[in-house]
């Protein structure tokens, strides 16, 4: 283990969050699911770093974790996450995480009208939300707050903040969203799939507007997606999640041009692409993924795998395969089967199983 | 064309299963302590389209353009506000309630939060049996059966039958969806955003079961969505819309090779490409987005296109035909030359509010702008 750690600690410059063993489990009436299962990552400041996995591979939870949200009496959770000067997210107390919850750390949802109040203006929303951290007069916090709408690309932003939420329109929400996280300049913004229920010239307005932001001050963002074509464009560095755990580990462009986990290629290949020629069928990973009540042992994705061996019944750990690496994967093929395993008729893929593809 | 019948309603020929005809939809704004109406949201403003027999039908759009009111109205989950929808020709929008349960079973929707809409309470087994009463023949064992066939069908366990929605994930939930629509043995299936909210191979699993459930029983489908990738590889027509319009209607390889509305330029445009060697500078539309309580007068892009004339906000644009069928709803359309502009005729799918005779000519100053910006040849 020793001398594969020193691999993984190449070096991400600045490093403002570092998650080691997430773990993250609920009791249910059915037995325990283990949502996260020994998560670790690290954000460097000003960086993208893109989550994307499985429904259900406990992405959210993760993220919402390291903001206590998933707090609860059913649920368990251990394992570490610290920012830079060493603040414990995941034993902090309840009133400590309040305080960094919105100055240090934010968070937009996927669903913005739920993170804001009905009956309250948008921009005494803001105002709040800032004098909740900061001590200023609430003539200052308003006007603050209007800045802040202009910065998003809110449009006659001093008169729009007097509106109220149901009179925005979802992509002038999610801005509203981003103009409250970012209204205490936070180290780490988390995004949990801000641009999912938009159209597309609406995402990729918000995704310029995050964009500028994390050029202009820094902050590191954690963007949850399962759009791979977002991720192209955004992310710097890339997490791809599976039933719990973190299947592989790299710099963006890796993740498109040298992917290493079956998985990643499964996913892949799985996406329609519309600058390439349509094809008949869509390829896909057969079979669903596994219950998190009792996952499969050893490899997480061998009951789906059309590469699994009989190794496979161990748990791969996550390394690294070439020194000096910080690409990792969670598999125990080796880096030369990888490489000539994955490609699928001229491109990245997983093989056609012989069997039906539905069961 | 070769099997062109004369539909009851003696107009349009071509086997057309649905035939939607200048369709309305607007909601009431209420205001005040006493919710007087301040105001309607055009959510529907006159659409007119037709979809054939075993044709898939991909309908695109900026959020909050009326793509969700327009399905939902389909299987008259919404009352129209004027215009009239007939499937087989038979006029729906003439019918009281209780003389649609027949017409139910035939045209079945599949919702975009699949949480959302199976009701938590009960079991798969009922939420999938309740399609099957509506063909009213099943009891029982019978009933029993085909419930798990249906499940089978949709690659879910049969034993799940007596499980509850929430122990299944995403992506087997929208198969619980798909599983109650097809029970009810329909003609046509209205898909809103069925995938959205699922990742990319669990994506490719459904559309690819609603590709092989179509041949197999000889199903239409309007699909709503977001993605546009997604609805390219499942649409054989894609209509855009904007605000409450069709902007543009043509053949799914067509509109992406040869968009014409600027809209749907921009919605291309704006397409992440899943490859980071292409990671573009974006164009993003400027301009403030409209309101739909008050939309612009004439047409109802102008206050974002680049290539807006003074005709522009005073006409609204009717559709304009071109030969192959492709419509387009704009003065000054994109990708085309000038002998095709003149060739087209004003389509009969056209809003009552539009302009009477088609005004096209080329956006000179854009054409300027594109041809610099990709490089191409001018277009005679
Ligand atoms: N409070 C809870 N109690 C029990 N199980 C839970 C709870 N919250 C989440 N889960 C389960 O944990 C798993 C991970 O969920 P999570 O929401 O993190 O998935 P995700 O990766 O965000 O998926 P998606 O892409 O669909 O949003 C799921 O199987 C979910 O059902
Ligand atoms: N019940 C209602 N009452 C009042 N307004 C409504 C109602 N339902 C929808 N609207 C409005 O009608 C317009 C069209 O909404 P609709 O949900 O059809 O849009 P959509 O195209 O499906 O958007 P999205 O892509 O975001 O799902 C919006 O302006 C919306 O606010
Ligand atoms: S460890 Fe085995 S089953 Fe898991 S991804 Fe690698 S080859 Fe497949
Ligand atoms: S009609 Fe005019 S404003 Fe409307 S899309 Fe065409 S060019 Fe733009
Ligand atoms: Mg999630
Ligand atoms: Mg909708």
């Amino acid at each position: 283990m020793s001398d594969i750690e020193v691999f993984q600690r190449a070096p991400i410059t600045d490093e403002v969050l570092r998650v080691e063993h997430l773990k993250v489990s609920f009791r249910t009436e059915r037995g325990v699911v283990q949502a996260v299962d020994d998560v670790s990552f690290r954000v460097g400041r000003g960086e993208v770093l893109a989550i994307v996995g499985e429904s259900g591979s406990g992405k959210s939870v993760s993220a919402m974790t390291l903001m206590g949200l998933t707090r609860s009496p059913n649920a368990t959770i251990s394992g570490s996450a610290r920012l830079a000067d060493g603040t414990e997210l995941v034993t902090a107390s309840d009133r400590d995480l309040q305080r960094v919850r919105g100055s240090r750390v934010a968070m937009i949802f996927q669903d913005p009208m739920s993170a804001l109040t009905p009956v309250y203006r948008v921009g005494d929303q803001i105002a709040e939300q800032i004098r909740a951290h900061e001590k200023v007069s609430k003539a200052a916090a308003r006007a603050r707050a209007v800045e802040l709408l202009e910065r998003v690309g809110i449009p006659r932003a001093a008169e729009r903040s007097r509106a109220y939420p149901h009179q925005f329109s979802g992509g002038m929400r999610q801005r509203v969203m981003i103009a409250m996280a970012l209204s205490c300049s936070p180290e780490i913004l988390i995004a949990d799939e801000p641009t999912t229920a938009l159209d597309v010239t609406i995402q990729s307005q918000i995704l310029a507007e995050i964009e500028d932001l994390r050029q202009e001050t820094g902050v590191a963002v954690l963007l949850i997606t399962h759009d791979l074509g977002v991720v192209a464009e955004v992310a710097s560095r890339v997490v791809v999640m599976y039933a719990g755990r973190v299947v592989e580990e790299c710099e963006v462009h890796e993740i498109f041009k040298d992917p290493l986990h079956p998985y990643t290629w499964g996913l892949l290949g799985s996406v329609p692409r519309i600058d390439k020629v349509r094809p008949d069928r869509l390829p896909t990973i057969q079979g669903s993924p596994p219950s998190l009540l009792r996952p499969p042992s050893g490899c997480h994705f061998k009951t789906r795998c059309p590469h699994r061996f009989a190794e496979c019944d161990r748990e791969p750990e996550l390394r690294a395969l070439e020194p000096n690496s910080v690409h990792r994967d969670r598999c125990h093929l080796s880096l030369q089967d990888k490489r000539a395993l994955r490609i699928v008729d001229g491109a990245i893929g997983l093989p056609i199983p012989v069997e039906k593809e539905l069961s | 064309m070769t099997d062109v019948v004369t539909s009851p309603a003696g107009t349009k020929a071509a086997a057309a299963l649905l035939e939607i005809d200048h369709l309305m939809v607007m909601f009431p704004v209420r205001a005040g302590t006493w919710g007087a109406v301040v105001g309607h949201v055009h959510a529907v403003d006159d659409v007119t389209l037709t979809l054939a027999e075993g044709e898939t039908l991909g309908l695109v759009g900026e959020s909050g353009c009326g793509k969700t009111t327009l399905a939902r109205t389909l299987v008259r989950l919404t009352e129209p506000t004027g215009g009239t929808i007939r499937f087989r020709g038979e006029d729906l929008t003439a019918k009281r309630n209780k003389d649609l349960r027949s017409f139910r079973r035939y045209v079945q929707m599949v919702f975009q939060d699949p949480q959302a809409s199976l009701n938590p309470r009960k079991r798969i087994s009922q939420i999938v049996g309740a399609g099957i009463r509506l063909r009213g023949t099943s009891k029982g064992m019978k009933a029993r059966r085909e419930v798990e066939e249906l499940l089978a069908r949709v690659g879910l366990d049969p034993d799940h039958a007596q499980r509850y929605p929430h122990e299944f994930s995403g992506g087997q939930r929208q198969r619980i969806g798909i599983a109650r629509a097809l029970a009810a043995d329909p003609k046509l299936v209205i898909l809103d955003e069925p995938v959205s909210a699922l990742d990319v191979s669990i994506q490719a699993q459904i559309v690819n079961l609603l590709d092989d459930l179509q041949d197999e029983f000889g199903l239409s489908y309007v699909f709503v969505a977001h993605d546009l990738s997604v609805v390219r590889h499942v649409s054989d027509r894609i209509a855009v819309m904007y605000l409450g319009k069709i902007v543009e209607l043509s053949s799914s390889d067509e509109l992406y090779a040869q968009p014409m509305h600027p809209y749907t330029a921009s919605l291309l445009d704006a397409i992440p490409i899943p490859d980071p060697d292409r990671r573009r500078d974006r164009r993003r539309l400027v301009g403030e987005l409209p309101s739909a309580t008050n939309p612009p007068p004439g047409c109802r892009f102008h206050t974002r296109c680049p290539w807006a004339t003074d005709l522009c906000t005073e006409v609204e644009p009717p559709l304009a035909e071109f030969a192959n069928g492709h419509e387009v709803a704009c003065h000054h359309p994109l990708n085309v030359g000038r002998t095709q502009l003149s060739e087209a005729i004003r389509s009969e799918s056209s809003p009552r509010s539009s302009g009477a005779e088609l005004t096209l000519s080329p956006a000179e100053a854009h054409r300027v702008e594109i041809d610099e910006a990709q490089g191409k040849d001018e277009t005679p």
